[in-house]
């Protein structure tokens, strides 16, 4: 019998890592005359401060308050410490990760409204569940012969006409995501509720903007001023909540407010669709991307709605 | 706030007055910036002497390919500088070009393709200046910044938005460029390419307060300026010298030493360099300095108190890939998930199991390229139900990049994600990601290369939660036997019926969420 002893230094005849002795992620404790390998310290509390490329950072105290002042891309954030918190009635899934005080914790559970610790909340890792369901595309089905699909059913280049997407919902809520990717004529962006086959246009919501005119807000072709200007390039966000009958849109991420509120009165029992019209243009064309959460969305999703358009 | 320029590392030095912080002045190559306690507000700093980048309103001439700027109010441009021009209409103007030749305080010239119509029409700007090195150095109520030309710069007494064009000097008692700039107690360190000049206050009346300490200068340069760390009130950066190549020096005071050893020196020696990230934290009893080559994908980590050398990684989630079936056999779980890309002992996420122990980390053993099998809990439903999903994870260098002490506790900056982590002895996570511990060690022959028989193996350290998973090489680790389970909970540790081998090396592994202190291997030889 003999004993080997487990400390060591780094060794490498060639430098690379996978041949010789070393240690990863420990180090060696020396006692007396013995020693012993410990694993490393880790990191714990991943707290979503700023977001970009880290650059560092500094403690510091203001006025009598301790900060950590960090730079993240080319924003400087001061942060007090505490951690995220989980608004009240905010959703969130198996798996969902929040940090309070640097203390990790993810979700057991899919609910709304319970803050960590809690019992929906675990200090071990929890695996999300992974998506099972179907998320929705744009619908050929019912639209005209101008109407182009191609990225997987997700670009339309409308071509005068509009299109719904392949699934609807009566009620949830519900956020999705569309890239403007080229546009000559007002489009509408929103949804449109009660047919199978088609929308019926008796029950249209969109908003409208061609970035050189004002921007409307239409319910059933009649046009309000709303929100600020979009055209190429931006990403507007919908969030359709049918369980209140609210719209509202987001201009790259910046709430433009709610459109409107009176979704349950004018379409009760829905369906809605994701909805895009621009069919009293044309001649001319628009080009559109939909995310309806296959892929991650650009901006955060609002507090409390689903991320995406899907089923179940 | 948001600052100009992004993606480039930042330094930041506090400023105190004997009562309490007062401010602290933080800076990228190009701009800086200090943000006053008082106020409670930052304020770039555009003092023209400041030797960072500075936009100039100016006219343009020219004559053949030689461009002359004339900025009225005055312009702090050297020869050599860069410098951006914009705003002309004759766009042959524009563009980022170099200092050529600087009459005065008003006039510097530059080079380009010529041609055009002069003078130059539009609103025109130039924004240019010196480029400054890595560090900010803060000594009797001084800011010390030095540009890529090792020359230092002063700011004003207690006033980082105030610098002199006269409080400069260059170290240069030995040639190179400017590399970092660094403080050891009582004493500023110009960090050169071949050289190092310490520097101290002499409460010079004119010019730059300091003054190099007199014959010690060491000709040990400067590899890269974000390899700079300190730590307990010693410098790490990664050296270089004119006849050795690289290294890995430590200072204290003025005084230097070699922590590096040839192992590790091949490794820096491979390196570009590019991107490098470093800093100290003193944790658990020890002092670590952490160095990551981003090009090796490698971090390296000097424990001061020990003088060993460690490796640190990171775990990153891959691409899920969709599982076919998982089967269990007493406590042997078989996964068919097609091209699951993992090898033997790999960490695999497992997802989507209806029964929850089939779902979490596990260590794979492999079958083949589309199953592999996992040790769980026996007597649970087979085959497992759900949409399930098999996860691989991608090892890296250690991906948090950034070290500040804040809000009392040891925080961690994540390279690319963003978020903030605290570094403590007690998580054995990186925020839900296991770690890969692995210990090898050198090669066993009993001081023979007759053949010997390996009865047994056994770890002997603290009882933990948890299972190592043990392999070995008799190849000079060319290849190795599959990884064993060894429970680290048991009465012994031990594997028995190792085979035989002239010499062997052993390799243990463990990404339990559990602590870990193991002090050696008994091998029964026969």
């Amino acid at each position: 019998m003999s004993r080997i002893p487990l400390s060591t230094d780094l060794k490498t005849r060639t430098g690379a890592p996978d041949k010789d002795a070393r240690l990863k992620n420990c180090y060696v404790e020396v006692r007396g005359e013995s020693s012993a390998v410990r694993r490393r310290p880790s990191a714990q509390g991943g707290v979503a401060v700023g977001s970009g490329v880290a650059q560092g950072g500094i403690g510091f105290n203001i006025a009598g308050t301790d900060y950590f002042i960090g730079v993240w891309g080319d924003t400087i954030t001061p942060y007090t410490g505490g951690g995220t918190t989980w608004d009240s009635g905010t959703a969130y899934s198996i798996g969902d990760h929040v940090s309070v005080g640097f203390e990790d914790y993810w979700a057991l559970t899919d609910n709304t409204g319970s803050q960590p610790p809690s019992s929906d909340w675990s200090a071990g890792y929890v695996p999300a569940v992974p998506f099972s369901g179907t998320y929705a595309t744009w619908d050929q089905s019912g639209t005209g012969s101008g109407v182009q699909l191609s990225n997987g059913n997700l670009t339309v280049s409308l071509g005068g006409e509009f299109v719904k997407s392949t699934i609807s919902k009566i009620t949830g809520k519900h956020y999705w995501e569309l890239h403007i990717d080229s546009i000559q004529i007002d489009v509408a962006i929103g949804i449109g509720a009660r047919s199978s086959s088609g929308v019926d246009p008796t029950y249209t919501v969109g908003w409208t903007s061609l970035g050189e005119h004002e921007s409307w807000k239409i319910l059933n072709g009649n046009a309000q001023v709303y929100g600020d200007l979009y055209g190429a390039g931006d990403i507007v966000g919908v969030a359709l909540d049918l369980d209140i009958g609210t719209i509202e849109y987001f201009l790259n991420g910046v709430s433009q407010g709610v459109a409107y509120s009176n979704l349950k009165v004018l379409a009760p029992s829905g369906p809605w669709f994701a909805f895009l019209d621009e069919s009293y243009g044309a001649g001319f064309n628009c080009t559109l991307t939909a995310n309806f959460g296959a892929s991650p969305f650009a901006y955060p999703v609002p507090n409390g709605y689903n991320p995406g358009l899907y089923t179940p | 706030m948001t600052v100009t320029v992004a993606n480039l590392p930042y330094s930041f030095s506090p400023s105190s007055s004997s009562q309490s912080n007062t401010g602290f002045m933080f800076k990228n190559a190009y701009d800086a910036w200090y943000y006053s306690n008082s106020t409670a507000t930052a304020t770039q700093i555009t003092d023209i002497d400041y030797p960072g980048y500075h936009a100039y309103s100016c006219t343009l001439t020219s004559a053949g390919t030689t461009a002359t700027a004339v900025v009225a109010a005055g312009h702090g441009l050297s020869v050599g500088d860069s410098v951006t021009i914009a705003g002309a209409t004759q766009t042959e103007y524009n563009g980022t070009y170099n200092v050529a030749t600087v009459a005065d305080s008003t006039h510097f010239t530059y080079t380009f393709a010529g041609s055009a119509t002069t003078p130059a029409t539009g609103t025109i700007t130039a924004t240019g200046g010196a480029v400054t090195v890595p560090g900010i150095a803060f000594i009797d109520g001084y800011f010390v910044v030095m540009d890529t030309n090792g020359i230092l710069y002063t700011s004003g007494l207690n006033d980082a938005t105030a610098w002199n064009a006269l409080d400069f000097a260059a170290a240069q008692e030995e040639p190179g460029s400017g590399k970092a700039i660094g403080k050891t107690p009582g004493y500023v360190i110009a960090f050169k390419e071949w050289s190092l000049e310490p520097y101290y206050d002499a409460a010079n009346a004119v010019g730059l307060p300091l003054s190099p300490v007199q014959n010690q200068m060491k000709l040990i340069g400067c590899a890269s300026g974000d390899s700079l760390a300190n730590l307990d009130g010693m410098l790490f950066w990664v050296s270089q010298t004119r006849q050795k190549g690289r290294g890995v020096h430590v200072m204290f005071g003025i005084d230097v030493a070699l922590v590096s050893t040839p192992d590790i020196e091949r490794i820096l020696n491979l390196s570009t360099l590019a991107t490098v990230y470093s800093f100290g934290v003193k944790i658990a009893g020890h002092a670590f300095y952490v160095l990551t080559l981003v090009d090796q994908n490698i971090t390296l980590v000097y424990d001061a108190v020990t003088k060993l050398w460690a490796q640190w990684s990171s775990l990153t989630l891959g691409t899920p890939v969709s599982v076919t079936s998982i089967t269990l056999s007493g406590t042997t779980a078989t996964v068919t998930a097609t091209a699951h890309g993992l090898v033997d002992g790999d960490p695999v996420l497992i997802s989507g199991a209806d029964q929850a122990v089939y779902n979490g980390i596990k260590v794979s053993k492999y079958i083949d390229a589309n199953s592999y099998s996992f040790e769980t809990t026996a007597g649970t439903t087979t085959p497992a139900t759900g949409t399930i999903t098999s996860t691989p994870y991608t090892e890296t260098y250690f991906k948090y990049t950034k070290y500040i002490h804040a809000l009392g506790k040891d925080l961690l900056q994540h390279e690319s994600d963003g978020t903030l982590a605290e570094l403590v002895e007690t998580a054995y996570q990186d925020v839900g990601k296991p770690v890969n511990v692995v210990i090898r060690t050198g090669k066993v022959d009993g001081g023979t290369t007759d053949i010997k028989r390996f009865a047994s193996f056994e770890l002997i350290g603290n009882k933990a939660n948890g299972t190592a998973y043990v392999r070995h090489s008799d190849d000079d680790y060319v290849t190795n036997s599959t990884y064993r389970p060894v429970d680290l909970s048991a009465d012994r540790s031990i594997l028995r019926r190792l085979g035989a081998a002239r010499r062997r090396s052993f390799e243990i592994k463990y990404l339990d969420n559990t602590a870990l202190l193991v002090g050696a291997a008994d091998i029964e030889v026969v």
